[in-house]
């Protein structure tokens, strides 16, 4: 009967579920050891290290008009990852969004320049580093006209992939809230 | 004496194991008992520790709740701010919230009680070295030993 219990018990543990307290994880169970490490990040101010949740917000945009702000992405985990940073439109015009440009430029190096709508960075952090400092710079084209105010509210989505094809296995998704309007 | 041992031992492990079988049970108002995978609710829930979840009516500031992210991700973190029916969580090792905020109709429940460090045999068993050791092998030896005994059950029948 004890015997029986004891093997009825084993089974119901099998069947035990799991929770994340982080997003993503990866787990390794070898000779019996167990381990496990996290993916986790965050968006941060590079002057203090506070949380960013929104990164521009720019009224009144003039055409050549652009504005410049920077963002650290910390690996917090304990686990290294590759991310991307893609361009998510959540309201407002689409010719207005498509005459936005932006310029991601990390370690002084250019990495992306070219249309916002267009996004789509692939990065790593630097082997010695758990962190990725970014110039992020914002302009409407020189050429854009309007008659009337439009505008662009948009994501900049930053996944961190633990695949580093980014095709596959565990990802986590930040977000940061922009807003730019013209006149 | 032996006997009252067993009798008691029997009985812990007859109500431990309906507790756990009964938690994998999907109706509502149920518990469930989850293995927590990752440590950033730590030090409060660490690596390796099951956690008991259960729903209840209204949830506050600063309970500790599992919720299923919008990535279909079984999450447990700790309610830091609710407004107008959105919740917003964050993990207290982590820097920063939770980006998504949440929907009452997302959350398992609230995490009532912590097993520390249970998770491990948890996540033996359910390996193959522990699948092998903890259930194959003792199952194959009690069918073994039942099926002796049969059979000697029969040869002593077959004599009378």
């Amino acid at each position: 009967m004890l015997r029986l219990l004891f093997l009825l018990f084993m089974f119901s543990l099998t069947l035990i579920r799991t929770t994340n307290a982080d997003f993503v994880f990866k787990k390794t169970i070898k000779n019996n050891q167990f381990s496990a490490t996290t993916l986790d990040f965050s968006q941060l101010k590079t002057s203090n290290n506070s949380a960013i949740e929104s990164l521009f917000n720019i009224n009144g945009i003039l055409p050549g008009g652009y504005q410049v702000d920077t963002l650290r992405i910390k690996n917090q985990g304990g686990t290294n990852f590759s991310y991307s940073i893609t361009f998510e439109k959540i309201n407002g015009e689409d010719n207005f969004c498509k005459n936005l440009e932006i310029s991601l430029i990390k370690n002084g190096q250019s990495q992306y320049k070219d249309s916002l709508v267009n996004l789509n960075l692939k990065s790593n952090f630097n082997s010695d580093q758990n962190f990725s400092d970014w110039l992020v710079y914002i302009k409407l084209k020189d050429n854009y006209v309007s008659s009337k105010s439009e505008f662009c509210d948009f994501n900049l989505n930053i996944t961190g992939f633990n695949d580093p094809d980014q095709k596959s296995g565990f990802k986590y998704k930040r977000l940061i809230s922009n807003h730019i309007s013209s006149i | 004496m032996s006997k009252i041992i067993n009798f008691f031992l029997v009985s812990f492990l007859l109500l431990i194991t309906i507790f756990f079988l009964f938690s994998q049970l999907d109706f509502p108002g149920n518990y469930k008992i989850l293995l927590v995978q990752s440590g950033s609710m730590s030090p409060a829930i660490n690596t390796g520790d099951l956690v008991v979840v259960k729903p209840i009516s209204k949830y506050q500031k600063g309970d500790i709740i599992t919720f299923w992210s919008k990535e279909k991700i079984n999450i447990t973190h700790r309610i830091i701010s609710i407004q107008d029916n959105q919740i917003n969580t964050k993990g207290d090792a982590n820097q920063v919230s939770d980006q998504d905020f949440i929907e009452k109709n997302q959350i398992l429940g609230k995490v009532f009680y912590n097993i520390p460090n249970f998770g491990y045999i948890v996540f033996f068993i359910k390996s193959i070295p522990g699948l092998i050791t903890l259930i194959i092998v003792p199952a194959t030896i009690i069918i073994y030993q039942e099926f002796i005994q049969i059979k000697n059950t029969f040869i002593k029948m077959s004599k009378r």
